[in-house]
């Protein structure tokens, strides 16, 4: 109370109207879902990787994982066929077979497995049997299919949280009919807020409650002189880990942009002051 | 010529032990020294990887991860994981209703034996335990005093022991 009065007298007597406003900037962004998009030099590499880990892996130890006389052990063997035999009466002229285990050890060892459900199906003998025989939802025994690495949002929709799941989204919103991070000024002058507590209660007021974020830090990580406005922009870092932005106002417009996005609707300066806080994946 | 300062120094100082010690030279590779191997020439040896499949491994939420697995196994679902286990969505809560320990050890125990105790359900089964086995102390006891006293009669010592003859009886 007593600090809140001589905070008030202090203003009082302080040039505060020719100093800058301190405000509160939230950098609120959308970690990836998925996986970063590979270039094609990098695809090209994790290949040819990959392929040599297939070449030096060991033989599968089938007398291991499957007893002898199994049933999965024969549904295993009717899958995966010995491979040719060494036979000393006859001329091989791409080199003999080295056998160990029922493995050619000169190449790399490919094995199949058995499936919980019916390979027919998939691998699609006709349409329609497919449609008919297509296994519930529910079923625990259908096939295990990945997930498409973009959505319906990927269209259009900018305001979809779900959209470039492989990139960090950033949420910017439209004020006097300029893109911006969404910044927040203290409403009155004699209580003073700290100034993730400024970002938070922003959002909250602009977009909703049903938003679970994460705070980086209570330190800005970045401040921006806005020139124009005579304003100090402090910038907040923070995670949106679930919910929804949902703007409370019906005219507020806001966008959920990637790095490269935000080049395109912010200010240039403006952009290039913030760059090196936005992630490039 | 390291195998020669050895057996010098030894020359010198009989006193100590001699021993050749399996130390990797300039060129080679020694992967244990406890067993006798072969060494193995520069560039020729080979990692152990053990056979891995590539394995998609779905989540409870529907989301699919593609790793590598030693088990012969290529798709696996998970029931129960990081994405349905309240430890680690602490904000849902559509989450409580479904157990986490339905299929656990207590639970089937509880399920079995919950109709003895007489007690609700959601009673630890070892609390039940407990007070069954206390009542069954007071009778022995019981029966001490009743011993003690005018009603007499005779109680077996020791265990139950084995009977040569009733056995032999039985099995004709």
């Amino acid at each position: 109370m007593r600090s809140a009065v001589g905070r008030a007298v202090v203003r009082a007597y302080s040039t505060q109207s020719s100093g800058p406003i301190v405000s509160s900037t939230l950098l609120l962004s959308r970690n990836p879902v998925i996986t970063a998009e590979l270039q094609p030099f990098e695809n090209q590499y994790y290949k040819y990787q990959n392929e040599l880990w297939r070449r030096l892996m060991w033989t599968f130890p089938k007398w291991f994982y499957f007893r002898e006389g199994t049933a999965s052990e024969q549904r295993f063997r009717q899958l995966n066929k010995n491979p040719v035999a060494n036979n000393p009466d006859i001329e091989f002229p791409r080199g003999r077979p080295e056998l160990r285990h029922s493995r050619d050890r000169r190449f790399k060892q490919e094995l199949r497995l058995p499936k919980t459900y019916k390979e027919e199906v998939e691998t699609g003998e006709g349409l329609e049997s497919e449609a008919s025989a297509a296994p519930a939802q529910d079923d625990l025994a259908r096939k295990i299919v990945p997930n498409s690495r973009t959505t319906k949002a990927d269209e259009n929709d900018q305001t979809s949280l779900e959209r470039r799941l492989a990139r960090t989204l950033y949420l910017v919103i439209k004020s006097n009919d300029k893109w911006t991070l969404p910044n927040f000024v203290e409403e009155s002058a004699e209580e003073l807020k700290a100034l993730h507590v400024l970002a938070e209660e922003g959002l909250y007021k602009i977009g909703g409650e049903q938003i679970n974020y994460f705070n980086v830090s209570n330190t800005p990580c970045h401040v921006y002189n806005n020139s124009n406005e005579n304003k100090k922009e402090y910038i907040i870092k923070s995670h949106i880990l679930s919910g929804e932005f949902k703007p409370q106002d019906e005219s507020l417009q806001f966008l959920w942009l990637t790095k490269e996005e935000l080049e395109k609707h912010l200010d240039r300066a403006y952009y290039t002051d913030i760059a090196h806080l936005l992630s490039s994946v | 010529m390291f195998k020669s300062a050895i057996s010098a120094k030894a020359a010198i100082t009989p006193a100590f032990k001699s021993f050749q010690r399996n130390v990797a030279m300039k060129g080679e590779v020694n992967l244990s020294n406890r067993r006798v191997m072969r060494k193995i020439k520069l560039g020729k040896a080979r990692p152990a990887i053990f056979y891995q499949f590539d394995t998609l491994v779905e989540l409870s939420d529907g989301s699919v991860i593609k790793r590598r697995s030693q088990a012969p196994k290529d798709e696996i679902r998970m029931i129960s994981d990081q994405r349905n286990s309240p430890l680690w969505n602490p904000n849902r809560s559509d989450l409580v209703t479904s157990d986490p320990n339905a299929t656990g050890k207590i639970n089937k125990f509880k399920q079995r034996f919950a109709s003895f105790s007489g007690q609700t359900e959601e009673e630890i089964p070892k609390e039940d335990a407990v007070s069954a086995k206390e009542p069954e102390k007071e009778s022995k006891k019981d029966d001490l005093l009743e011993l003690m006293g005018h009603n007499i009669q005779e109680v077996q010592k020791g265990g139950k022991l084995f009977n040569k003859k009733e056995s032999r009886n039985r099995k004709v």
